[in-house]
Parts: structure tokens; C-alpha cells; sequence
């Protein structure tokens, strides 16, 4: 079996505007992917095409979750959905005003066998698959540290009262409900503490020991780097590195797409330095270890965002 | 939803109400009696169709501001189908059954004949107003929100001219007149006879029930949940496998097949339909008894119901008498700026209708399923749709 997903020259304009510039790359079954990328870079546009919410300009995309191997281009979402890929959004998409087990429910509309006259004679099968359904949702609930338990009640809440790192967890509850062979995470850590961070990226792992694929964009590095299997980094809506974590937050090219140029250069020239001083020879007074298409840094670069990523 | 249990027993409270009434009410006399069958079944056609629409407007989010055609649908239907060819029907089904006196065509009504025909009339005008709704739905539901209210204004507008002024069919201005009631013997001498008075109203609680059960039935499954998806959030429900065109289709033609029932219910009531009852202030006002009493939730609009077809009834009964009094002529459209007032003050003070529905959650308590703390997560036990 090869990839669960494959996105082959994948693009996508918005009339002069190219948000994502033919992009190849793949999702392993079982693994925990990652896409990365500074603001802008196209990201969430990628998982905008992958479940068919815009249509691509052109390229590829190619889903083996299923039975058969499936174009997903030119499906619509709910047709997606039924492919068993489910997502979250960036921002949070719950149905604020019904309660917490309902927005659950909700994610169980694919896996539904009732026909509706099944439904409007309330027959016993039909009441069967509901039960086993609210129980179903229950227990996807405390699976995503939800407690669902009587005493507290949390799910007769409407979805609005939750604290907003709950409402990530509820969203990826009702993403869990469909059944998903391919689950998309935008941003599932946005607006968390590092806590509930902490948490998540447990969630995660054990979403995965599931034998769900996850793919997901995030710009927590933490969480990005501690658990993907594989990382993709988007930059200016073109694919400028793909590798082991370890390897991505090496390249050059990914450094200086989040830190700008002039911290880049800087860094390979420390590294330049540091690898000639370990052979004997002098340092060059001039080094050009970075991406060869970078342009020359303006003196008012930007400076690094965060220390995260300076060894 | 799980809500049900408190909800269900309030409307078969409500239900079995609305079946004792004419029988409490009698014990204040004729006229008393005569003055609230009419109340009572005036308020079951706002129920009824208020209901019908909430299915759509409420559940589903997609305002409808020409509920009346379908309704004026369901009634034409029935009253052309019933005296065609000099209540031909009628006579179809008088030649099979025995004709029966005294206490036995009460027990046996269903073998009525006028009923029998009014139970034929039924699907065929359910089945003309889905398939009415099916063709207005099929090019404007992709719309979004606001061009499909026009859109739907629009039609009642077309669809009151076509019946006005389509004469060879639907009679025009006139309209259709002496449509038979709904059992045989309703028409006999003009006595106060329970049954004969009672018949329509018990009809109207009947079918009232029926749409309440079809209502509560369909939301509390992945059909209602569906609707709510795409209500609450259009990107949410596509992205669970809602396939949103559909589902306001499902909404649409449920509401178009309750309105249809709806029409029947009016038609028996009055035994006549003409133009003027497709008056746009009709639609405005089921439209009303949904925003009163909550949108989507199917106790509050039951006593939106309740509240605007009591107070439409008791005004247009009250208002001649009270202007006799006071020596001045109040003019009939007093009640139309009464219900405006009435709006804006519960838009103020209830913006979210008498009984929203999250206050029925929260008051209602989730029904509880056991064992729940031993279910696993299924992750591959109830399978997929292939």
C-alpha cells in the first residue's frame, strides 16, 4: 500500500495570486505528518483542497484511505467526508448553540445506515443505532479528555460555553466520530497553554496508535518537531523542504523562511565557521550555504520571531 | 437530541388538551362552545402549519416568506379534487359503502364517504406540493439565505395571481365555494349537533399530531442533526458528509408536505378557499409563531401557535363587538399592528423566542443511557457508508 495521500503538483490561484504553486508530497499510512510553514504560506489552502472546500487550479490529489484508490479533485466535501477524511479547522467550526454530545453526534452522519422511513417509524434497529451512537459519542468524549461523566454534566453544555482549548477537543471529537482514515488537524494547538499542549500532543499520539493517519498543520515548533514522523514546509505556496524533523529544522532554506535572510545567513556562517575551524582552515570571509534563490537580506530584516529554533 | 422525555410529555399534554377543550367548553354553553371551536381550530391551523414551517425556517435556517402557497396548495387541491364534477368523489365512495344511521356512523366515521374522500385528497395534494417545492427548490436553493426568501415571496405572489385570475381552474376571485364537509352527515339541519361542529377540529388536532410526531421524529435522527448542521454551520456539516443541497431539499419538501396537510386541515375547517386566503400578512404570520415561540423548537412554536391564531381569532370576533360599544369603528387591521407590537416586545425581551431551545435542554436534562462508562470509542464497529 502506498501513500494514504498524495498530492502531485498541486495548485491553486486566487486570480493573480498563486497561494500554492505546485506541490508534491505524500502522507505515509500510520504516520504523523506534519505541514509547516510561515503565515501566508498556503497551508491551510492545501487542506482547503484536500477536503473540497476549493476546487484546484491543477495537480493532483490522490487518497488510498478507502477501499480503492480515489482523485479526490472535483469531489465535494461531504463526498470527501464519506471517503473517511475528516478534519478541524483553523477556526474553530462547532455548532456553538447545540449542546456538546450533539456536536459529537454529528460527526457520526456518515456512518448512519437508517433509512428515513426507518427513522420516521422509530424502529427498533434505527433506536438501536442511536443508542449505541450516544454511547459512542460518550465515549469518543472522554477519549479526547472530555470527561463526559454524569456528574459534571459537560455534555448537556452548549458547545459556546466551553473554554476554547475544549472546543479544539470537542472538534476533534466529532472528527474522531466519523471514523477517519485520514485525519486533518489545522492548527490544533493554536491558542492552547503549553499544558494543554502537552496534552494534545498526547491526544495526538494515541489518535495515531489508533491506526489513523494525521496530518496536520500547526506553528507550535514544539509540538511539530516532538511528535511528526515527517514535516513539510510551505513557503510563499511552494514546497521548500520535506524531511525528518530533525533534518527540516536544519535546512537553511526553512530557517530563513522563518527567520528571515540575514539571521540565516548569519547562522550558516556560524556553522561554516565552526565546520572549517573542526578541519583547520581558515574561515571564507564569504559563505553562501543558504538557499541559492534567497534574495539579498534588506538591513531591517526581520528578526527572529522566537528562540525556538537557535540551537 | 436527547432532550425528549419532558418534551414529549408536554406535547401529549398539549395534544390531549386540545381533545378535551370542546368538551370542557360545552359545559359554558353554546355560544361559549361555538366561540372556542372556532378559536380553538383557527389556533391548530397556525399550530399545524407554524410547525411546517419551522421545519424549514427554524431547523434548517432557510427563511421562507411564501409558506401560504403551499398551504394554498394543499387546500385548492383538496377543494377542486372534492367537487369535480359535482362532488364526484363523493359519489365514488357512497356507491361502495352502506350507508349508516344513528350512533353507528359516528363509531364507523372512517367509512364515511366525504371522509373517505378527504383521505384520497390527502397524498395527492402532499405529493403536488413536494413536487411543487421540488421545482421552486431545484434552481434557487443553492442561493443563500436572503435571495431564497425573495425568491420564495415571490412564488406566493405568482402562485396567488395564477389562482385569481386562472378562472376555468380555480374558480378566480370567487373561489371555490360549497366544498363538502368532511363527513356526510355534518350537513344536515342546521342544529347545534356536536359532532357536526366538533368533526374538523378533531381532524385539526389529528393532524396536528401528525406533524408533531413527524417534526420530533425526523430531528431527533442524522436526517434532523443534519439540518441543524447546516443550519448552525454550513462548512461544519459538509465537512462531516452533509451534503448540504440535499438537506435543504429534505427541509424544504418536509415543510411543503406538512403545509400541504395543513391546507387539507383549513379546507375542512372552512369548507371554502378562495385568493383572499393567500393574503401575504398569512405568511408573515406563521413566520411569526416561529420566531415567538423559538426558532427550532418544537414546544415554543407550538405555543407560538397557540398564542397568535388565539389572538388573530379573538380579535377579529371581539373587535366588531367592542367598536359597537364604544360607538366608534375600529378598523380590522388593529390586529396587525397589535402583533407587530407584540413581536418587538418579545424580540426585546425574548430575543430568543418564549421557549428557545437550549432553555428546553437545560430545563429537559439529558435522557440517560446506561453502561455509557464502559463503551469504547468504535472506532471500526459501526462501520462506514461504502
Amino acid at each position: 500500500m502506498g501513500a494514504v495521500l498524495e498530492l502531485r503538483g498541486l495548485t491553486k490561484h486566487f486570480g493573480g495570486v498563486k497561494a500554492v504553486q505546485s506541490v508534491d508530497m505524500k502522507v505515509e499510512p500510520g504516520s504523523i505528518t506534519a505541514l509547516i510553514g510561515p503565515n501566508g504560506a498556503g497551508k491551510t489552502t492545501c487542506f482547503n483542497m484536500i477536503t473540497g472546500h476549493y476546487v484546484p487550479t491543477a495537480g493532483d490529489l490522490i487518497y488510498r484511505g478507502g477501499e480503492a484508490e480515489e482523485r479526490l479533485n472535483g469531489l465535494r466535501a461531504d463526498q470527501i467526508a464519506k471517503l473517511r477524511i475528516a478534519r478541524t479547522f483553523q477556526n474553530i467550526r462547532l455548532c456553538p448553540e447545540q449542546t456538546v454530545l450533539d456536536n459529537v453526534r454529528i460527526g457520526f452522519h456518515t456512518r448512519s445506515r437508517s433509512a428515513p422511513w426507518q427513522v420516521l417509524l422509530n424502529t427498533p434497529s434505527f433506536r438501536a443505532e442511536e443508542a449505541e451512537m450516544t454511547a459512542s459519542a460518550r465515549a469518543f468524549l472522554e477519549f479526547v479528555g472530555l470527561d463526559a461523566s454524569q456528574e459534571t454534566g459537560i455534555e448537556a453544555l452548549l458547545a459556546d460555553s466551553l473554554p476554547y482549548g475544549d472546543k479544539r477537543l470537542l472538534e476533534i471529537a466529532r472528527a474522531l466520530a466519523s471514523n477517519p482514515s485520514l485525519l486533518l488537524l489545522d492548527e490544533p494547538a493554536a491558542g492552547m497553554n503549553p499544558q494543554e499542549t502537552e496534552t494534545l500532543m498526547d491526544l495526538i499520539r494515541k489518535v495515531r496508535d489508533h491506526g489513523i493517519t494525521v496530518f496536520l498543520i500547526e506553528h507550535d515548533m514544539k509540538l511539530v518537531m516532538e511528535i511528526s514522523d515527517y514535516v513539510v514546509v510551505l513557503d510563499h505556496g511552494e514546497k521548500i523542504a520535506e524531511g525528518k524533523p530533525a533534518e527540516v529544522r536544519e535546512n537553511p532554506k526553512v530557517v530563513a523562511a522563518y527567520l528571515g535572510q540575514e539571521e540565516s545567513d548569519r547562522r550558516s556562517e556560524r556553522l561554516t565557521k565552526v565546520k572549517l575551524e573542526e578541519s583547520g582552515a581558515d574561515p571564507a570571509p564569504e559563505t553562501s550555504a543558504s538557499g541559492g534563490e534567497a534574495t539579498e537580506a534588506s538591513p531591517d530584516a526581520v528578526d527572529g520571531p522566537t528562540d525556538e529554533e537557535t540551537p | 437530541m436527547t432532550l425528549p422525555r419532558k418534551e414529549t410529555r408536554f406535547l401529549l399534554i398539549a395534544l390531549v388538551a386540545l381533545l378535551l377543550l370542546p368538551f370542557a367548553t360545552m359545559l359554558l354553553g353554546d355560544r361559549a362552545w361555538l366561540l372556542s371551536l372556532s378559536v380553538g381550530s383557527y389556533c391548530l391551523l397556525y399550530m399545524i402549519n407554524a410547525q411546517a414551517l419551522n421545519v424549514q425556517v427554524g431547523m434548517t435556517g432557510l427563511l421562507n416568506l411564501g409558506p401560504i402557497a403551499f398551504v394554498g396548495l394543499g387546500a385548492y387541491t383538496g377543494a377542486l379534487m372534492l367537487t369535480a364534477g359535482d362532488n364526484a368523489l363523493i359519489g365514488f365512495y357512497a356507491g361502495f359503502v352502506p350507508e349508516l344511521s344513528g350512533h353507528l356512523r359516528w363509531v364507523l366515521f372512517f367509512l364515511d364517504p366525504n371522509f373517505l374522500a378527504y383521505l384520497t385528497v390527502i397524498p395527492v395534494a402532499i405529493v403536488l406540493s413536494m413536487l411543487l417545492s421540488l421545482l421552486l427548490g431545484l434552481p434557487t436553493l443553492k442561493l443563500s439565505g436572503d435571495y431564497f426568501a425573495i425568491v420564495t415571496l415571490g412564488f406566493a405572489q405568482i402562485f396567488y395571481l395564477v389562482v385569481k385570475n386562472e378562472a376555468w381552474l380555480t374558480k378566480g376571485s370567487a373561489g371555490v365555494t360549497d366544498v363538502p364537509a368532511l363527513f356526510s352527515f355534518c350537513t344536515g339541519p342546521n342544529r347545534i349537533e356536536f359532532f357536526s361542529h366538533t368533526a374538523h377540529y378533531f381532524f385539526g388536532v389529528a393532524v396536528l399530531a401528525v406533524c408533531l410526531y413527524v417534526v420530533v421524529r425526523l430531528r431527533d435522527s442524522y436526517l434532523g442533526r443534519g439540518l441543524l448542521a447546516v443550519r448552525d454551520n454550513e462548512l461544519a456539516a459538509q465537512s462531516n458528509g452533509v451534503n448540504v443541497a440535499k438537506y435543504r431539499m429534505l427541509s424544504f419538501m418536509v415543510f411543503s408536505a406538512l403545509a400541504a396537510l395543513g391546507g387539507v386541515a383549513m379546507l375542512a375547517r372552512a369548507k371554502f378557499v378562495s385568493p383572499n386566503d393567500l393574503n401575504f400578512m398569512e405568511s408573515i404570520l406563521f413566520l411569526c409563531c416561529v420566531v415567538l415561540g423559538g426558532m427550532g423548537s418544537v414546544r415554543g412554536v407550538l405555543l407560538g401557535g397557540i398564542a397568535l391564531g388565539a389572538l388573530g381569532e379573538v380579535m377579529r370576533i371581539g373587535l366588531p363587538v367592542v367598536s359597537e360599544t364604544i360607538g366608534y369603528e375600529i378598523p380590522a387591521q388593529v390586529r396587525y399592528v397589535l402583533f407587530g407590537m407584540i413581536l418587538i416586545l418579545v424580540m426585546r425581551y425574548r430575543p430568543n423566542g418564549i421557549l428557545p431551545v437550549a432553555a428546553e435542554e437545560h430545563a429537559g436534562g439529558l435522557e440517560k443511557l446506561g453502561a455509557h462508562r464502559d463503551a469504547e470509542p468504535t472506532f471500526f464497529k459501526l462501520g462506514t457508508k461504502g
